[in-house]
């Protein structure tokens, strides 16, 4: 059977670890105890001698084939992004969650009602925990949910805290507490390959993914590193002082927005050296395999494209746009939804493509050694 | 299940299937499949670390799909035999071939993955089928929205969200967001009663009585016990022993709410997140009531498996795919050799569940007779340990029953207090003591801890004392070293409101019996000699039957019958509802019995005297052959019951008024109803009212039979069947059906308003109220037919000569309504038949049988053990006043010719204490109540 070691040897070893922390949360979830994430976020051996080669820590990686028949129909995926019941473009009707919000405060919006209404006890997000840096976090309650919305700006401290929701961390370490605070019902919010280990792990009904009822799903293009050399990098690209920034935001283009009013924006094929190596391999820009998938591309500023992929993402949709959520109204809403779609869609075309050509060469690289 | 679970004499065999049997009756070679456990039963200690270890979670299906459990798994903490499976289907390592965790965890290495499917070969004598039923999916119906919305729940999944081992461990929420439902729907007859293509045309006789329980465990549950159920039925059918009681009970002193309306579907949930039931109330008005849940009573069916099975067997099913049987063998399947018991017979409950088992067991155990014990083993009992001369080392283990003590009582708190208490080594909580898996740790902590004596808290000891005891045996101890504090009948069931107060009260118990237990002394069962005859009481069918049964296994049976003639209420009935000749049946039934040898009739009989007790009885009978002494081993009453006379509605009066019982004789002459024009039947005459408030069962069923059987002479004759509620239960409601269909016609009047019978103009004229239109309606009639309560002898003096109780109708009160329903709390006495309940021919015959078997019991055996609890006399002490002998109900104390002194018959003590009591000089003790425990019991609960 198959053990960590192949996922090293197969996955890690030639960079494709997306460090969701899949393999890691299912190992400490059921208790075996084996394997454990480095400061980096890469999952390494604890305890060696507590590994009992059961081989599912293999098979729930995404970058391993072996599950993704059995979970690309669990969720109906269709080409050429998925299932998709409905796209809209809408944002929360709250203005506090407005406020705090990326985009849209949809996603925000979307947990809030859920839990008002009873139907999950938690929420398994990311909450910032210092400069650029956020940490997946179990919020129980609704100000815990609010206060993992967007980004932050301390104006006191300067630029202290302010971090980009595209610089992911292995929300699924939070799955860890699940378990010892017996929660049943969450909604687990991440970036598609988080997404992709979730249903893998519910294709198999392991322990703890029953207790996901909802997966939200991010649109992402890559998660890009906001440390001190890449920031200093970026300032001289984008021609820009950090102290004047006001917020950032990531659709089409890396957008700054100024506190003066002014706008830049920065292509993201400049921004590869930011990225982080793994994510030039993957396939899934918009959430492929989530409930519902969330992003800014598509809508205007302060507004969230939606797309909702299953019946139960949709029946949530339905619901909240009755109260917490406000549909778009332009003038020619469904045209707006339509072009949204393509947008999307050429996007994910062109991260597909993106992809494949890296991972042939990575293949020609590793048989030329 | 414990019971059997560990029963020397019966091999479980689980995850088997049949898939052959060839053979004849006494000679039956069966072919086994059995499937792979996948887990070592030998090695199995059940200790669970592999279903925490297993990491995969799939629904529960014992939940009924609330919760989930693991591949790896057993259904319930109670399952016998408890050991650990996995489930094929699911397990990641045989589909997947990954994981293996439970093998890599088990300590015991109980987990085997070669374990593959095994064929067994076993040869019997007979096969019982009691394959039972399972629920009603109702998914197959869109409307009632069941697969939408988690808050429309089955009666299933109801039982397990009430329940202390379900999914939200005893607290009533709603499915879906686990909030505290208010209000409550139950839909009646889903799935039953409904000939469209996806359900069936039966009834399932249990779904109105179990609506009923749960609407009242649904109100107890709730906060200030106000929760507001509604009941939407059709007929309410409780025709079983006591549940007429249960259902006024429920709608009069409980304010369960009952609405006559059939509800064919339900909203989907509202803004409100409720859902929304849309009905017309009695008085026609349109309502929509919100409820947070509502419950779909879904009725019995047949499993495909089941039906495969019966293919393989080559057994008959009707058209609903249950197990043909005939209403005069309601226990014997198409097959020679092959019985049925059970729902899998026909839709019915756990009362008739049990009596069918007890009649199966019997039947087949009559026709083997001839090899009786020439295959069973006898348990070696382990010695008993001396412990006399070793201070008290005292174990107590406290029972939570789920939530019918823990939730009542702080248990952990009574736990600690156990701790302290003199003499207590060792104390613990159980969920449940009596599971199999506490007993097992029970035996255990025996021996670990050199106990040697054992209070149980928890219920009465009418329940499990024994298998307490038994456990007792096992580990080498004394069963009388054994005592049980009752905290739940007499704690937790009554003082539900102040948990302080009862807690208190069950710490008195508690440390009332151990001061009690702490002076038990080892005692012995004296064993008594079996006369192998038996002695019935009533030569009705029921009687017959059960005599016939027993002489079958050459035992002498003497059968006692009052009237001069045999044959009962039977010679009255010409057809049962299936159309069967009852006349033919009754008269092939008489001559068996008159040309038995083992069977010594007596007509024209009374009883003068009965002596004795279970084993040796001695019942002094007169009849035409003068007075005669009959010695037997065991006693069935069979007295049967009768057709009231009914009083009033001009009957007896005018000869065009007459019972059913009438109807039925008159139905022989063809040419009385040529000229009839109107017939009307009117039900519940004299049942169901303030004096009589049982129902009689059988009536419904007996007027469609008749009205039939009218309609079948005289197509013409318009007939009308008055009713309060049609109750032709389980598969009879085809009967019903076929009525109406023939255009007989059925009219609900209102029982509140006054119904006359009077004489207009020559005619006979019938006026009632009926409930659609609320208005008067008259009817003149040709033939007033009325179905009249069966009533049992007032003051039957058969009460009073064997010690059994009878209730104030003259129907006989069995040991327990649910679980032993031929037996009385008197050993050695059975009931049988109308004598026990209203029930229909089929039904006493399956009793009969079942009487039959329980008696069985005791005549196969040479000698039985009675309770070593008796009364025993000091002679020294003893003045020879007299007074004990005069008291004694069971005539135990005599005088000793030797000495003059009173002396206690052991075998005949019921241990009742009487004696004791009276005894001017003190000279009577009671073994298990002696003076010492009792006062040591009555110091420790006043000293504070």
């Amino acid at each position: 059977m198959k053990t960590f070691e192949d996922l090293v040897k197969e996955v890690q070893k030639p960079g494709l670890c997306h460090r969701c922390g899949g393999c890691v949360t299912f190992c400490s979830a059921v208790n075996y105890g084996a394997l454990e994430l480095d400061d980096n976020g890469r999952p390494r051996y604890k305890d060696v001698t507590r590994c009992i080669e059961c081989g599912i820590c293999h098979a729930i990686c995404p970058e391993i084939d072996d599950l993704t028949d059995e979970t690309r129909q669990n969720v109906d995926w269709k080409p050429p992004i998925g299932r998709i019941l409905e796209l809209t473009v809408a944002r929360a009707t709250d203005p506090q969650v407005h406020r705090q919000a990326t985009d849209g405060g949809v996603v925000t919006g979307l947990i809030l009602k859920l839990f008002d209404d009873n139907l999950i006890d938690g929420a398994i997000v990311t909450r910032p925990t210092g400069r650029f840096r956020r940490e997946p976090h179990l919020a129980l309650t609704r100000d815990e949910i609010i206060n993992a919305a967007g980004f932050f700006f301390d104006t006191s401290h300067g630029m202290k805290n302010y971090s980009d929701q595209y610089l992911t961390y292995s929300t699924i370490e939070a799955f860890g507490a699940v378990i010892k605070k017996g929660v049943k019902r969450l909604v687990f919010v991440g970036t598609p390959c988080q997404i992709e280990t979730v249903r893998r792990m519910q294709a198999l009904c392991l322990v703890p993914s029953e207790t996901i009822k909802y997966c939200f799903g991010l649109f992402c293009s890559g998660n890009f590193v906001f440390a001190e050399k890449q920031r200093k990098q970026l300032s001289a690209i984008g021609g820009f002082d950090w102290e004047n920034v006001k917020k950032i935001n990531i659709k089409e283009d890396l957008m700054i927005h100024l506190k003066d009013g002014k706008n830049i924006r920065i292509i993201l094929d400049e921004l590869e050296f930011m990225k982080r190596f793994a994510c030039y391999f993957c396939r899934d820009y918009a959430a492929e395999m989530a409930d519902i998938s969330f992003g800014g591309v598509g809508a205007e500023d302060g507004w969230t494209s939606v797309i909702a992929r299953t019946t139960i993402g949709k029946s949530i949709l339905t619901d909240a746009k009755k109260s917490v959520l406000e549909a778009c109204n332009y003038d020619n809403a469904a045209s707006t939804a339509k072009k949204a779609l393509k947008l999307v869609t050429k996007l994910s075309a062109r991260k597909k493509k993106a992809a494949s050509a890296n991972r042939k060469a990575l293949e020609a690289h590793a048989k030329n050694k | 299940m414990v019971e059997v679970g560990r029963h020397i004499n019966i091999e479980l065999l689980t995850l088997s299937e049949v898939s052959a049997v060839s053979g004849e009756e006494g000679n039956f070679t069966v072919k086994l499949n059995q499937h792979p456990r996948y887990v070592d039963v030998d090695k199995c200690i059940a200790c669970g670390l592999c279903a925490e270890k297993c990491p995969r979670k799939i629904s529960n299906e014992y939940n009924q799909g609330l919760n989930k459990r693991k591949a790896i798994y057993i259904p319930y903490a109670q399952a016998v035999p408890l050991k650990y499976a996995i489930d094929a289907n699911h397990c990641m390592y045989l589909i997947k071939s990954k994981c293996k965790a439970c093998q890599k965890f088990c300590p015991a290495e109980a987990i085997n993955f070669e374990d593959h499917l095994t064929e067994k070969m076993i040869d019997v004598g007979a096969l019982v089928l009691s394959a039972g039923s399972c629920a009603y999916d109702p998914a197959a119906y869109d409307m009632y929205g069941f697969q939408k919305s988690p808050n429309i729940v089955t009666s299933l999944e109801f039982e397990r969200i009430l329940a202390a081992s379900g999914p939200y461990g005893g607290h009533l929420v709603r499915p879906l967001d686990n909030k505290e439902p208010q209000k409550i729907a139950w839909l009646q007859c889903v799935g039953s009663r409904d000939v469209h293509q996806n359900g069936h045309g039966y009834c399932s006789s249990v779904c109105c009585t179990y609506a009923i329980k749960e609407a009242i465990l649904a109100k107890e549950h709730s906060k200030g016990k106000n929760l507001d159920a509604a009941i939407f039925y059709i007929d309410i059918r409780t025709c079983g022993k006591n549940f007429e009681q249960y259902y006024n009970h429920a709608r009069d002193q409980l304010g369960v709410r009952f609405i006559k309306s059939r509800i064919p579907g339900i909203d989907p949930v509202n803004e409100n997140q409720m859902h929304v039931v849309r009905y017309v109330d009695e008085e026609g008005r349109r309502i929509k009531e919100e409820f947070d849940m509502v419950v779909l009573s879904v009725g019995l069916t047949v499993d495909k498996s089941v039906v495969e099975l019966a293919n393989r067997l080559n057994i008959r099913l009707d058209q609903y795919k249950y197990a043909r049987t005939g209403s005069f063998r309601p226990v014997e399947t198409s097959r020679p050799g092959v019985y049925v018991c059970g729902a899998f017979a026909a839709p019915k409950d756990i009362p008739a569940s049990i009596i069918d088992a007890s009649a199966a067991a019997g039947v087949a155990g009559s026709r083997l007779s001839t090899a009786r014990w020439t295959q069973t083993r006898t348990r070696k009992i382990p010695l008993e340990t001396d412990i006399r001369g070793i201070p008290p080392n005292i174990g107590v283990f406290i029972c939570c029953c789920g939530t019918n003590i823990a939730g009542y009582i702080d248990v952990p708190a009574l736990v600690d207090y156990a701790r302290g208490l003199p003499g207590v080594v060792y104390a613990e909580e159980n969920l449940f003591s009596c599971s199999q898996d506490t007993q097992h740790k029970m035996a255990q902590i025996i021996k670990e801890h050199q106990l040697n004596r054992v209070v149980v808290a928890a219920c009465t000891p009418k329940t499990h004392e024994s298998l307490f005891q038994e456990t007792l045996i096992n580990s080498g101890l004394n069963k009388y070293l054994f005592e049980m504090a009752n905290i739940r009948n007499q704690c937790s069931w009554v003082h539900k409101e102040d948990k302080d107060k009862a807690t208190g009260k069950a710490k008195d118990l508690l440390k009332m019996a151990v001061s009690k237990v702490m002076m038990h002394e080892p005692l012995a069962d004296p064993v008594l000699n079996i006369k192998s005859a038996a002695l019935v009481i009533g030569g009705g069918v029921s009687g017959m039957v059960t005599a016939k049964t027993l002489a079958i296994q050459k035992f002498k049976t003497y059968l006692i019958e009052k009237s001069d003639k045999l044959g009962g209420q039977a010679r009255l009935l010409r057809k049962t509802w299936k159309n069967e000749n009852i006349r033919q049946y009754v008269s092939g039934l008489m001559d068996d019995v008159n040309s038995d040898e083992n069977i010594e009739v007596v007509l024209n009989a009374s009883i003068k005297e009965v002596e004795g007790f279970i084993g040796s009885f001695k019942t002094t009978v007169a009849s035409d052959h003068g007075e005669q002494v009959f010695e037997h081993g065991v006693t069935i009453i069979a007295s049967g019951a009768s057709e009231s006379k009914p009083e009033g509605y001009r009957y007896g009066i005018d000869p065009r008024v007459i019972t059913n019982m009438e109807l039925e004789c008159r139905l022989a002459d063809e040419s009385l109803f040529k000229s009839k024009e109107n017939i009307v039947f009117v039900q519940c005459v004299g049942s169901r009212i303030p004096e009589r408030s049982y129902c009689s069962k059988v009536c419904c069923t007996q007027s469609i039979k008749n009205a039939l059987s009218i309609k079948a002479l005289n197509i013409n004759c318009e007939v009308y069947i008055l009713y309060r509620d049609m109750r032709p239960y389980g598969l009879r409601e085809d009967l019903y059906r076929g009525a109406r269909e023939k255009g007989i016609h059925f009219i609900r009047y209102d029982f509140d308003q006054k119904f006359e019978v009077r004489e207009k103009n020559g005619d006979l004229n019938v006026g009632f109220v009926d409930c659609v239109f609320k208005r008067k309606m008259e009817i003149n009639t040709d033939l007033l037919v009325l179905a009249s309560a069966i009533v049992g002898e007032k003051d039957n003096p058969l009460a009073q000569l064997y010690k059994v109780p009878v209730s104030a109708s003259g129907f006989f009160e069995e040991a327990h309504v649910k679980l032993r329903p031929s037996d009385f709390a008197t050993e050695g006495v059975f009931v049988c038949g109308l004598a026990h309940a209203p029930k229909p021919i089929d039904e006493s015959i399956a009793q009969a049988q079942a009487a039959a078997s329980r008696a069985v019991t005791v005549l196969s055996s040479k000698s039985v053990s009675v309770s070593g609890m008796v009364a025993y006399v000091e002679d020294r002490i003893c003045s020879a006043c007299g007074i004990c002998i005069a008291i004694c109900p069971y005539g135990a104390p005599k005088f000793n010719d030797k000495t003059g002194k009173a002396k206690i018959e052991q075998t005949l003590c019921k241990g009742c204490g009487l004696c004791c009591a009276s005894c001017r000089s003190g000279a009577i003790f009671l073994k298990g109540f002696e003076t010492s425990q009792i006062l040591n019991m009555i110091e420790t609960c006043l000293v504070n």
